[in-house]
């Protein structure tokens, strides 16, 4: 007995570790780059990656990092039809100060962004090797690769520098067409739009030509390309090009009713939208979540009381009272004033909580694009005022038919995609696409909270610095690269 | 905390989801651990001088956990309870087969071990949770009904060594080590996992010399040197040479991943190579000192290498550079006294040593990580931050110095627009050590430990918090100090929601200079008679204090608590109390 111990553990003491691939180990939740595009399938993991990307929380300790919907917010939460009465995540935005090189909010989107498109220049590095089993599924897949990246430039280098229009030549940001080590530098605005409509162009081509049916609600197909289009060319002033990219983006669709605009915004299918998240209870982000700051109805840190957001009284009080976007707003005593609820966000309504879907794109910020992309043109008013009428009529009970023209419509259009897309996080990109002067006065915006009542237009408080992290890595960036 | 009930809007401002009272007494968080460790080994001893080893060791250490929020207080409220259960194991296997062969020719004496190691270490981790308990006090998964997620993944690390060592002797005068190793780590690729690493070693001891015996006042005297290098190949990761996707970025019900890590197939080993010269020696039997100086290079560090994120990556594992630590070790004893009825015996210890980068990679001579920056003829140690001016005595705002278009030195109250600079500070000391003192008189003893630390600075991070404006955090009694408008000499800002006020910067570096009383021990030994007539060999009572005293720079202030001058908000170490009587039969 005592003999046969012995052997085994000799055996085994020497044979342990015999074998040549004793020293090959593979992790087993990563995958090993290598294996991911050797077929369409691992390609297209790779795009939903990237979808999943826009609604991950990336540090747990920050509920105020979720994704681009925290962008979202930023953006709103800047401007004027968002109130706020109380401390907590997003204060500093509220505050018009979040947006050094130091600070978190000023690196997350960069970090973001380019991760979306470091993943497309992956998949787009690729685009020879990939076994793809027919034309349309390597339109799908190599098509969404360039337009995430075209969307993604086209956030960046709206947080990162002013608008378009004006700074053409002004510094951009950096742009890589390739997978990467070495930072490349600024460039311009104008590169940078190069860049964009170059893939956005390249991706409508391939997606016209090669067709194919849309997967999910979370795909970038034919539709969202055209409406990342006609945003872009709203943002260049290319008005006839955004006019004819965002009616070809909603011609598939209807657009949402009243019923349909109360339903919560918290389940995709019961309502009309063109581009969207699907979030299950799995892949929920919890207390950091859209839902948790911004709908009312849910023990988030709005619904609790914690950090409320409220329609500003300035933005209630221009509605019609007949407008389904007026009535869902409610008038609350918080004990030291009058504040309005606003229950456009309504996850309880479906039984969600903070797993409610969130919506990226839908028809009707296509309508107010072409809108004012008509009424920008001139001499087309009367397109313009029956495209705004279409939309009353499906927001007031009793429309009044819109008769303004000139700048007075233009000004309804802009009014129009404040009341339609509020919480959305387009007022504050449009105050500083439109550059126009911030003005929080004549509301429940409280001074003490919110620090800054009034900005010029084109404020520095509207342009992020490039991250600290970036200067300091980057051998093509230095202090004198940075913005104001 | 003061509960201001459920309603919409009647809620603190801080913490407002929180109940701690309900998720104390309700919550659960439930630890399992589990731990088996097995030796086996075979000896086997053959033509007479030669023996030969088989060690196989196996550790199981298995965890099983449970997180559990109620469904009617605090976070888990608006989860209706939320459970998540965690099981984890980890073996280690390792083996080695050692072979020596020992031999004595006359005044030569030779050892010699040759040898081959490896070690197996696996890592396996389930979890799942659920949400949504019907039922108050049901905390198990199958009480629940919403899945909140599930997952499990296995990690491995093996590594592979052979090495040999040969010491010779001749006569105990002259003494000679020679030493050579080999080691494979799955962390790096194929082609480049291997490290070789060898060493030598001489000593004289000179005292042995029949030159030197009519010396009697020196006991012993011993000169020594080596010269040798060792590898690392810790990371922080397992596999440190593959282009890497994480999985997990699930697209509701379609898999999705993201690219997550670059491949660095050409990652070495990180190699020290240490140069040592010292003396021993005992004079008058009365005091003994051990005295090295050393050189320490240290050429292919690992380090994670900074990118740009506009990458898309945060950074890169590469072998980035050299440095170099010089510096001594002393240790000495010195017998005070030795009387029949008094003893005092000193015992110390002190070091000191100098870091220096002597090579950045040549794209990357300036690396920042984080309140350090590393350049060549820095230490890894030196700050690089911004310099704290004070306050704006005219509107209480912090200031720090920036440097305007024209190059001068200017003042600004945004931290984002301040300079960097080298402080000329580092966080190592100057000299740090541990005396020992102990005496005994007749039946009575007494001995205390002190530990110090002289020069160096610290980055007080947790003063740092304590001086920040969040509402409902706690603060620094120095906020008492704040700008006011009547209180205008200060450096402490004014309290408002600037984010700027207090961010990093030298106004944080504190001195490291510490002295800590780590125990003291009293100890009384039973008289001889006494102890006789209870029929015992002897009986001691004594009573030990440590952590007596911490003298810092400021109070609980603890600068021993990390060598990059960090902290962490760890614990101050407790000060415990211990009275013990032995009596040995």
């Amino acid at each position: 007995m005592k003999r046969i111990s012995i052997i085994i553990v000799l055996l085994a003491g020497l044979c342990f570790s015999c074998s040549d691939d004793f020293l090959e180990t593979k992790p087993t939740d990563q995958i090993d780059a290598n294996e991911v595009f050797k077929t369409a399938a691992g390609a297209q993991t790779v795009l939903d990656g990237i979808s999943r990307s826009l609604r991950v929380a990336p540090i747990a300790s920050r509920d105020d990092w979720f994704g681009v919907k925290s962008f979202d917010i930023m953006w709103d939460l800047m401007g004027d039809d968002i109130v706020c009465t109380q401390q907590g995540w997003f204060i500093y935005d509220y505050q018009l100060d979040y947006r050094m090189a130091y600070w978190a909010r000023c690196s997350y989107p960069w970090t973001l962004y380019y991760q979306v498109i470091n993943n497309a220049n992956n998949i787009l590095a690729h685009a020879e090797t990939i076994p793809f089993e027919s034309d349309s599924q390597r339109a799908g897949i190599l098509g969404q690769a360039l337009a995430y990246r075209a969307w993604a430039y086209f956030n960046l280098v709206n947080i990162y520098q002013f608008t378009y229009i004006g700074h053409e030549s002004a510094p951009g940001v950096p742009v890589y067409t390739e997978p990467t080590t070495s930072g490349n530098g600024r460039g311009t605005v104008q590169n940078v739009y190069d860049r964009i409509t170059a893939d956005l162009g390249e991706a409508i081509d391939l997606m016209t030509e090669n067709p194919s049916p849309r997967r999910h609600i979370s795909d970038i197909d034919l539709s969202v390309a055209h409406g990342i289009y006609a945003r872009v060319a709203l943002q260049m002033g290319n008005w006839a090009r955004a006019e004819t990219e965002a009616a070809t983006a909603r011609q598939s669709y209807s657009l949402n009713t009243r019923s349909d605009f109360a339903s919560g915004f918290s389940v995709y299918s019961r309502s009309v939208w063109m581009w969207g998240m699907e979030i299950n209870n799995e892949q929920s982000t919890g207390y950091g979540s859209f839902p948790s700051h911004m709908d009312m109805t849910i023990n988030g840190y709005a619904g609790s009381g914690s950090m409320p957001k409220y329609i500003s009284i300035a933005l209630y009080n221009m509605m019609a009272d007949d407008d389904i976007r007026k009535q869902l707003c409610e008038a609350y005593d918080d004990g030291s004033a009058i504040h309005y609820i606003n229950y456009k966000f309504n996850a309880s309504l479906s039984g969600k909580s903070f797993a409610a879907d969130q919506v990226l794109m839908r028809p009707e910020e296509m309508l107010l694009i072409q809108a004012e992309a008509i009424a920008r043109q001139g001499g087309r008013d009367t397109d313009a005022q029956a495209l705004l009428n279409d939309l009353h009529a499906v927001r007031q009970v009793t429309p009044v038919p819109v008769t303004s023209t000139g700048t007075a419509l233009l000004d309804s259009i802009l009014l129009e995609r404040r009341f339609e897309l509020w919480g959305e996080g387009f007022r504050g990109r449009d105050i500083k696409r439109l550059k126009i002067a911030l003005d929080r006065t004549g509301s429940d915006h409280d001074q003490a909270l919110c620090l800054y009542m009034t900005a010029e237009p084109e404020s520095v408080l509207w342009n992020y610095q490039i991250p600290q992290s970036e200067i300091d890595a980057n051998p093509n960036m230095d202090e004198s690269d940075q913005n104001d | 905390m003061y509960d201001y009930g459920n309603e919409f809007g009647r809620s603190r401002s801080f913490g407002a989801l929180e109940n701690p009272l309900g998720t104390i007494m309700l919550d659960k968080n439930l630890f399992k651990k589990d731990n088996v460790q097995s030796k086996g080994f075979v000896e086997v001893s053959f033509l007479r001088d030669f023996r030969f080893t088989v060690n196989l060791n196996a550790d199981y250490e298995g965890h099983s956990n449970l997180e559990y929020l109620n469904p009617e207080f605090g976070d888990g409220e608006a989860y209706k309870g939320f459970c998540k259960r965690t099981s984890s194991r980890r073996i280690t296997v390792s083996a080695n087969e050692l072979l020596n062969w020992n031999k004595t020719v006359k005044s030569h004496s030779f050892d010699f071990l040759a040898g081959h190691e490896s070690y197996d270490f696996k890592y396996n981790y389930l979890s799942a949770s659920r949400s949504g308990f019907p039922f108050p006090g049901q905390y198990e998964l199958d009480a629940a009904a919403v899945l909140e997620g599930a997952g499990s993944y296995e990690d491995t690390f093996t590594m592979e060594s052979y090495f040999s060592r040969l010491n010779y002797n001749y006569n105990d005068r002259y003494y000679l080590s020679l030493s050579a190793r080999t080691d494979g780590s799955s962390r790096f690729a194929r082609d480049s996992r291997w490290g070789k690493f060898w060493s030598a070693g001489a000593s004289w001891r000179i005292s042995q010399e029949s030159f030197m015996s009519g010396l009697t006042w020196l006991n012993d005297l011993k000169l020594k040197a080596s010269y040798g290098s060792q590898g690392n190949d810790n990371l922080g990761t397992f596999y440190a040479y593959l282009g890497l996707y994480d999985f997990g970025y699930n697209n509701v019900n379609y898999p999705g991943i993201f690219a997550s890590r670059l491949p660095t197939p050409d990652l070495l080993w990180e190699k020290n190579i240490t140069m040592n010269a010292g003396v021993e020696f005992t004079i008058l039997d009365r005091l003994t000192v051990n005295f090295e100086l050393y050189n320490r290079r240290s050429v292919d560090l690992l380090f994670p290498v900074p990118l740009p994120s506009s990458t898309g990556y945060g950074s890169y594992d590469a072998n980035v550079g050299a440095m170099k630590n010089t510096g001594f070790d002393l240790d000495a004893s010195f017998v005070i006294f030795n009387k029949a009825r008094f003893k005092w015996t000193t015992d110390l210890n002190l070091s000191h040593y100098k870091n220096e980068i002597t090579k950045m990679p040549k794209d990357q001579e300036q690396i920042i990580n984080g309140s350090k920056k590393w350049m060549v003829g820095h230490s890894i140690y030196d700050y690089y931050i911004q310099k704290y001016v004070g306050v704006d005595p005219e509107n209480g705002k912090a200031i720090w110095n920036t440097t305007d278009a024209d190059g001068s030195i200017i003042t600004t109250e945004n931290y984002s627009y301040a300079d960097k600079f080298y402080t000329g500070s580092s966080s190592i000391p100057d000299l740090q050590g541990g005396l020992t003192n102990t005496f005994r008189y007749g039946n009575i003893d007494l001995s205390f430990l002190v530990t110090f630390g002289l020069g160096g600075k610290i980055m007080d991070g947790s003063y740092q918090e304590l001086m920040g404006n969040s509402p409902g955090y706690a603060m620094h009694k120095d906020m008492l100090k704040r700008w006011t408008p009547t209180n205008t000499d200060t450096d402490v800002p004014i309290l408002d929601y600037d984010i700027n006020s207090n961010e990093t910067s030298d106004r944080w570096l504190t001195s490291m200079s510490f002295l800590n009383i780590r125990s003291l021990t009293v100890g009384y030994n039973l008289p001889e008679k006494w102890v006789s007539a209870l029929h015992i060999s002897d009986a001691r009572l004594s009573m030990m204090v440590t952590n007596l005293h911490l003298f810092s720079a400021r109070k609980g202030l603890d600068p021993q608590q990390s060598f990059s001058g960090t902290t962490d908000d760890s614990y101050t170490p407790l000060r415990t109390t211990s009275v013990n009587f032995s009596m040995n039969f």
